[in-house]
């Protein structure tokens, strides 16, 4: 009897979801942007995906804006104008808009409590070129309704290009909140529009998000990087220089690179990662080891002998390592993380806090060491 | 007497000790003071699962030296001595409220959403009076039957957020204050000992004093460690400056490790888990709080004594919640001295008063 009575006791615990509600009473927000309003501080985006109720029914996608003071503002202003009720627990990228990002004023609309409203950590940031209405718009193909496959894609493209930078909420934060590396976001921009040149200079196309020169279904591209100082934008990163600038920080896998040889002639080869790179900081000099792996896809035959190919890649990519990361140095950003080793010197939080890394970043001497393990068509494309 | 100790063997003991250690060492850490300036928790866990040992070994010796299987056998009837055992009743519910709390806050603030704490452990409170009531033998043989599961669930949690750690997270360590880590290991002490001083209370079930020996040295040394690694992970995974802020620290690992990792969204599903190990060591607290009172006491029952110390430990988490600067401070204050309810009277109760010499009768 005692157990029956315990048994109908836990019946009650078996009650389901507390406020359950259907699946159908949701529209779901995928993607989640916000930039400079015009009457107030924000203007919040939202790529809305309703599910389709039957198999003939497709999954429709729709873009719905308002302006606020705050996420939770916009959240009430969204929900009040949308017959549905919006959910974000399926949310998976954030895109914060440069004219926004330029002043840093993203941070105080990102400072809302984790887990209201429901928005996961785990978002992928991008930077992207106002307005953010058309970059969404862009990316809604009838291909891919989820859109699943565009975000996977930056990923994707992050590790098989290194063209651009994949970088979740969570580390984001990280790099705002602590000054042991600055954010650098993937750059999105709409097709029709021309984009802030690369901030290392030369030559800018290919492979800089929004200015690519493509005929596509889909009206935006993603590639190259924003790159930040804290909480600030300070500049763009072609996707060479995110390519090289993700070798250094050890989240390059492999890509492809065009070099210019002493000829005038080019020569195109894969990069690969052949293991991490090694980073040394002491008084103010840091030297930076690299080892890559590259094999030479074109021209067929080696352009050059083997050792002088070898030594004009290396003092090459060395060169460029240096541009680069003069570059940064100049806009005050620490993309290439060193202070996360110069963070390793210190024996106290408070030491480590009271320590001005910027400041030390400006004036710090990097010297920088490829080495290039050499092959020629072995890997393939 | 009615204390519900019964009889149960040296894996049961271990394992509701290692889960309990695991669970305090995990979830009844306060961020906001751990990781206030700079990040040695893991060093610190060690440090305290160490000196808990010590304490447990020491207490051990003393048992075997007098004779007795628990800790009310070295109270006795002196009254100074029960008078010393309230501090650490009053310890052993601190610990039970720790890792309740935790999972209060993060079940209402990321999972159910719109509800309020006092709905919610309408949910919790029931299984946490039910066990304490059943007793010992109901707990460790739960213990023994939950422990596979949950290791499990924690190794899960670890080894999907490898792809997440990075070691300079971890730095600076703050080697250069030595002085702090050690005050932080003393003040982790509610924590750590809590799950051997618990053992103690109720060391009559383990039938014998070695096998409670084996029992709290193999729980302790697994348990601690594997919460020390599971901070560790934790320190790899969110700076120091993040981790000060973050009131839910292994929830945020769980959720963030598994962007692109096919394990995403079972987040939820390890939590209520987690949260059934968090029961159970709340409980075993509480009802070897219970069995201390009743031994120390002479109340022949244990149960209307287990119920109301569930009841304590209950309405201190509720009251604790109201968002005031008072609370604020008592919390802050329970989490960094309340090691002072276990440093003060356990070396005062293991050791031996001489009893004033009778009178000679008068012939």
């Amino acid at each position: 009897m005692r157990r029956f009575i315990l048994i109908l006791l836990f019946l009650l615990l078996l009650s389901g979801c507390m406020q359950s509600k259907n699946i159908d009473e949701y529209a779901y927000v995928l993607n989640v942007g916000v930039e400079r309003g015009t009457t107030m501080p924000y203007l919040v985006t939202v790529l809305i995906s309703v599910p389709g109720g039957t198999e003939d029914t497709k999954v429709e996608n729709t873009v719905v804006s308002a302006e606020a003071r705050s996420f939770s503002e916009a959240y009430e202003t969204l929900n009040a104008a949308y017959p549905s009720r919006l959910s974000f627990a399926r949310a998976s990228l954030l895109a914060i808009g440069e004219d926004l990002a330029k002043d840093g004023a993203q941070t105080a609309f990102l400072d809302f409590a984790f887990g209201k409203p429901d928005l996961w950590q785990n978002l992928r940031v991008v930077a992207v070129k106002p307005p953010v209405r058309d970059v969404f718009e862009g990316w809604i193909s009838d291909a891919d309704p989820s859109l699943r496959k565009i975000k996977t894609a930056v990923g994707d493209l992050s590790d098989e290009s290194g063209m651009t930078a994949d970088t979740g909420f969570g580390a984001y934060t990280e790099a705002i909140g602590d000054k042991r590396f600055d954010a650098m976001l993937a750059y999105a921009g709409a097709n029709e529009y021309r984009l802030n040149p690369d901030i290392v200079g030369g030559e800018t196309y290919p492979y800089t998000g929004g200015s690519l020169l493509v005929e596509s279904t889909l009206k935006t591209s993603t590639a190259g990087s924003a790159v930040f100082d804290g909480d600030r934008m300070v500049g763009v990163l072609d996707g060479r220089h995110t390519m090289e600038t993700l070798m250094v920080t050890d989240a390059f896998r492999k890509g492809e690179m065009h070099f210019t040889l002493p000829d005038g002639s080019t020569m195109r080869a894969a990069l690969y990662r052949m293991r991490a790179p090694r980073i040394r900081l002491k008084n103010g000099e840091a030297t930076v080891e690299l080892r890559l792996e590259a094999d030479v896809l074109e021209p067929k035959t080696l352009p050059m002998e083997r050792n002088a190919l070898k030594a004009y890649l290396e003092t090459q990519l060395e060169t460029e390592l240096a541009a680069v990361l003069k570059a940064l140095q100049r806009v005050n950003c620490d993309a290439m993380g060193f202070g996360r080793f110069r963070a390793k010197q210190f024996r106290s939080a408070a030491d480590w806090e009271a320590c001005d890394w910027k400041a030390e970043y400006r004036t710090l001497r990097v010297s920088f060491s490829v080495t290039l393990m050499l092959s020629h068509g072995m890997k393939g494309a | 007497m009615n204390l519900r100790i019964g009889a149960f063997g040296r894996q049961e003991s271990a394992a509701v000790v290692l889960i309990a250690a695991f669970f305090s060492g995990c979830f009844g850490i306060d961020s906001g003071v751990l990781y206030a300036r700079g990040n040695a928790s893991w060093i610190v866990q060690i440090i305290a699962v160490v000196q808990a040992l010590l304490l447990f070994e020491g207490t051990v010796w003393v048992l075997r030296v007098r004779g007795g299987n628990d800790l009310s056998a070295l109270i006795g009837t002196s009254r100074i001595k029960r008078f010393l055992a309230i501090p650490l009743i009053l310890a052993l519910i601190l610990a039970a409220m720790q890792p309740l709390e935790s999972f209060l806050f993060t079940i209402t603030q990321y999972v159910f959403t719109d509800s309020k704490q006092v709905t919610a452990m309408l949910y919790l409170a029931p299984c946490l009076f039910l066990l304490t009531a059943l007793g010992a033998e109901t707990l460790v043989r739960t213990a023994r039957i939950l422990l596979p599961i949950l290791l499990l669930s924690v190794a899960e949690a670890l080894l999907s957020g490898i792809g997440e750690y990075h070691l300079y997270r971890i730095h600076p360590i703050p080697f250069g204050e030595p002085l702090q880590i050690f005050t932080q290991a003393g003040s982790a002490q509610i924590r750590a000992a809590a799950p051997l001083i618990a053992l103690l209370c109720i060391g009559e079930g383990t039938q014998d004093r070695m096998a409670m020996r084996s029992a709290g040295r193999i729980g302790m040394i697994a348990g601690g460690l594997l919460a020390a690694t599971a901070l560790f992970a934790l320190s790899m995974t969110f700076t120091y400056t993040q981790l000060k802020d973050m009131p839910s620290p292994f929830y945020r690992m769980l959720v963030e490790v598994r962007a692109e990792n096919p394990t995403l969204r079972l987040d939820r599903a390890v939590l209520f888990l987690w949260l059934s190990g968090a029961i159970l060591s709340a409980a075993f607290y509480l009802y070897a709080a219970s069995v201390l009172y009743a031994k120390t006491f002479g109340v022949r029952d244990v149960r209307p004594a287990a119920l109301c110390m569930s009841g304590i430990a209950v309405t201190l988490i509720l009251v604790l919640y109201y968002d005031s600067e008072i609370t604020e401070t008592i919390r802050e204050h329970l989490y960094r001295d309340a090691w002072v309810l276990i440093a003060v009277p356990f070396p005062l109760i293991l050791l031996r008063f001489k009893r004033r010499k009778p009178c000679a009768a008068s012939s």
